[in-house]
């Protein structure tokens, strides 16, 4: 979860990328848009961290009843 | 200003809830999102099968939702609707969620949140106050752009803190939902609402003592319930709000609602309300049929006597005030 931690504070510091990454509706544009943005910080992240992300995004929500 | 509140402007706020005795805020980025949803939560639901609103959600300490406030453009609210539960508050949502440049948040998590914080923080009415002034406008914060109209439709049990919202926006009009007791009894019992389910709101909530509701039979925690809420609305100071009965409807909305907001629709606008008043308030997709089997619900002989029983009185007294004219009777104490 490192890679996307670091990833994460990227994003919500940069409303830039936040737009990018809204344009991408489905899962694959998605990890594509995900992992160029990741690169161009030089942080290396692969679609299984993305994957995992997302499971652990679903399970929090479920936990926290939302 | 803070860091975080300068990242999370134009976010929303969409859930609150408490951790280790302190309030959490959870935000979603909903940029680019219509609230015409019958359910702010069913628009969260929509919001995160995108995967960027999924992953990238936030949560703060509820400071922050102020430090938003102080800086986020916000439309101020139009108009807000209490109601009684199974009485038609969802179509008036969906119908005002069809007029252009409009927000509805149709019973966000989050204004429930902040108003339970008596209950479930020990916050006192002054902090309430503070903190609902603050999720109302994260709320209202334009997300497609153009927004100028801002309803709230609270949950049902928000009713009984119809006096310090009012407090907090003495000049924004609401309305008051409601229908016979023993309507809406009846249709908890073919599908009981959060609650009306013993033990899932506290008890206290309505007024009402735990020791005494384990035996009471479902009916009557139910029309026990739905007297709180009723007497909360026809109060001392039932907060100036325009009371309007199930059978008024659909009609009403434009003949006395959209008056009572201080909105006056254009023929397109008007022509979309009743496309949506001819639908499913709940499922939009479907066009509304009273007749569909299961969509009368059996008032039974047991159903009636309870609601009479327990309800009965606050219901006659809302129709006494909507009889007398209200908001002119109910609106006396208020605006």
């Amino acid at each position: 979860m490192q890679a996307f931690d670091s990833l994460r504070e990227i994003v919500l510091a940069d409303p830039g990328a936040q737009a990018r990454l809204r344009e991408a509706r489905d899962w694959d544009g998605f990890v594509a848009a995900a992992t160029r943005l990741a690169a161009a910080h030089g942080i290396g992240i692969r679609r299984e961290d993305l994957d995992a992300a997302r499971v652990d995004a679903r399970r929090a929500r479920i936990n926290r009843g939302l | 200003m803070s860091r975080p509140a300068r990242r999370l402007a134009g976010w929303t706020p969409v859930h609150v809830s408490w951790s280790s005795g302190e309030p959490v805020v959870e935000w979603r980025d909903l940029r680019g999102l219509r609230f015409d949803d019958p359910s702010f939560a069913s628009t969260v639901d929509r919001a995160v099968r995108e995967p960027y609103r999924l992953l990238f959600g936030a949560r703060t300490p509820i400071d922050e939702l102020g430090a938003v406030a102080a800086i986020a453009p916000t439309v101020p609210p139009t108009g807000f609707v209490f109601h009684a539960s199974r009485c038609g508050s969802t179509l008036i949502a969906n119908m005002l969620g069809t007029l252009d440049d409009t927000i509805v948040a149709a019973e966000p998590p989050a204004v429930d949140g902040v108003l339970r914080a008596d209950l479930l923080g020990r916050v006192d009415d002054e902090t309430r106050r503070r903190w609902l002034g603050w999720t109302v406008s994260g709320l209202g914060q334009p997300r497609v752009g153009g927004e100028r109209r801002f309803f709230v439709k609270f949950d049902a049990w928000s009713t009984r803190d119809i006096a310090l919202v009012r407090s907090v926006y003495p000049d924004v009009p609401s309305i008051f939902v409601y229908r016979h007791p023993a309507e809406i009894v009846a249709s908890h019992m073919r599908m009981r609402g959060a609650h009306m389910v013993p033990g899932m709101l506290p008890a206290g909530l309505f007024g009402l003592d735990p020791a005494s509701l384990a035996d009471l039979p479902a009916e009557d925690y139910c029309a026990k319930v739905l007297a709180s809420i009723l007497a909360a609305a026809g109060g001392r100071d039932p907060g100036g709000c325009l009371l309007v009965h199930y059978d008024q409807l659909p009609a009403v909305v434009s003949d006395g609602i959209l008056d009572h907001f201080a909105v006056d629709p254009s023929d397109a606008e008007r022509a979309r309300m009743r496309e949506a008043a001819r639908l499913d308030a709940k499922n939009p997709s479907l066009a509304f049929d009273p007749t569909e089997p299961g969509r009368v619900w059996p008032v039974t002989p047991r159903i009636r006597a309870v609601a009479d029983r327990w309800a009965g009185v606050p219901y006659a007294r809302l129709e006494e005030l909507r009889a007398a004219g209200a908001p002119g009777a109910a609106g006396a104490a208020g605006r």
